[in-house]
């Protein structure tokens, strides 16, 4: 080679196959490769490279994975009842309860009820049932990804579990129900609330 | 994009859940697909991300929908690639190193065999996920080095040479595969360093 290795491009190649170089460094890195077959070379292998993956197939999600997508939005919607193993004994949750309107009965079910209860169960949730929680987690970083079984939106499942922690008690959105405790002087005393902490 | 910046903020209504899924769950789980090489894991990681935008659908602004995916579908690959790698090395002990080294197909790669170009998959599982990350936001979602670099919160030279060489890289394993593929013939051996 009669060019000196300091002179090569090295990884300006790869910006300069992206168009990701300044004008004056784009040009100085042309002069440099009319003379240079080395980064000439290169400048082919990361244009074919770019070419080949830009080419790929696009892997397109299966109708199974977008459904189960969908349900995330919907906290009410009911997922087959699953036994679950607590410190108590197994307890299946009761979909029926209070505050587990059917489908369709609020308005706007989608969106800003669906996640203000969905964040409030986690709450709820994490105090009650930290020791259940722990080994859900654990078991979640263990198992990972490798573990085969149906999907299972974690949103809908934390309102199946905040529908049990409260054993019912909650009538409606458990946000509006928890504010309305605050306001009333009539329930200061709230008991259901100061039993669970 | 930017010239309409405003009217669109002033605009701006949130998108139905199913318009989200609609419209993102296909590029979410390409480029899933291409980080963890594989449908399983790809399914597993896009859900995740979907988890992760519906809680926060509500502090979302406008204007950065599909950049905010690129970087949670990412972030949370990277994290989940570093969790597992932690466990296999406490689980596995002193030949830890040993088992990693070796590529034997598993399940998921012969299924994957059969349904896509499993050369340049499998050529991208080989790269170290940082670089996979970077070469794949570049080459198959075709993003910028300036958004790239925003995506994964490193810096405009470290894209540039992780990119490079993540390339690089695909191009020794796809001519050790297929040696037709090699790009400039003779020359090719000189390019090695």
């Amino acid at each position: 080679m009669t060019f000196p290795r300091r002179t090569h491009l090295g990884d300006r190649l790869g910006a300069l196959a992206d168009g990701e170089l300044s004008q004056p460094a784009r040009d100085g890195a042309l002069s440099h490769i009319a003379h240079c077959l080395k980064c000439r070379a290169e400048l082919a292998t990361q244009r074919s490279v770019k070419s080949l993956l830009n080419t790929a197939p696009s892997p397109a999600p299966d109708d199974r994975l977008v459904a189960a997508l969908r349900t995330l939005a919907e906290p009410g919607t009911p997922l087959p009842p699953r036994a679950r193993t607590t410190p108590e004994g197994p307890v299946v949750p009761d979909l029926s309860a209070p505050g587990r309107g059917p489908r369709g009965a609020r308005t706007d079910s989608r969106r800003p009820g669906g996640r203000r209860r969905a964040r409030r169960a986690g709450v709820l949730t994490a105090g009650a049932l930290s020791a259940a929680g722990l080994v859900l987690a654990t078991a979640f970083v263990a198992g990972g990804s490798s573990a085969p079984g149906p999907v299972v939106p974690p949103v809908a499942e934390l309102s199946v579990e905040h529908n049990r922690t409260t054993g019912g008690v909650t009538v409606g959105d458990p946000a509006t129900g928890l504010m309305t405790t605050f306001d009333n002087p009539a329930l200061q005393n709230p008991t259901t609330t100061s039993t669970r902490r | 994009m930017t010239d309409g910046q405003a009217f669109v903020v002033a605009d701006w209504t949130p998108p139905s859940w199913e318009e989200v899924v609609r419209d993102h769950s296909a590029r979410v789980y390409r480029l899933a697909y291409r980080l963890t090489g594989n449908p399983h894991d790809a399914s597993d990681l896009t859900q995740d991300v979907f988890v992760r935008v519906f809680r926060s659908l509500s502090t979302y602004t406008p204007g950065t929908f599909e950049g905010w995916l690129h970087r949670i579908t990412t972030n949370l690959f990277l994290d989940q690639v570093r969790r597992k790698q932690r466990i296999r090395f406490d689980a596995l002990g002193e030949d830890a190193g040993d088992r990693l080294a070796s590529r034997e197909p598993g399940p998921a790669q012969v299924y994957d065999d059969t349904h896509f170009d499993d050369d340049v998959q499998r050529a991208l599982d080989a790269l170290p996920p940082d670089f996979r990350a970077a070469v794949v936001l570049c080459d198959i979602e075709g993003l910028s080095y300036e958004e790239i670099a925003a995506t994964l919160d490193i810096k405009l030279g470290t894209v540039r040479s992780r990119i490079h060489r993540g390339r690089s890289q695909l191009r020794d394993a796809l001519a050790h595969r297929a040696p037709r593929r090699r790009p400039t013939g003779e020359l090719h051996d000189e390019v090695t360093s």
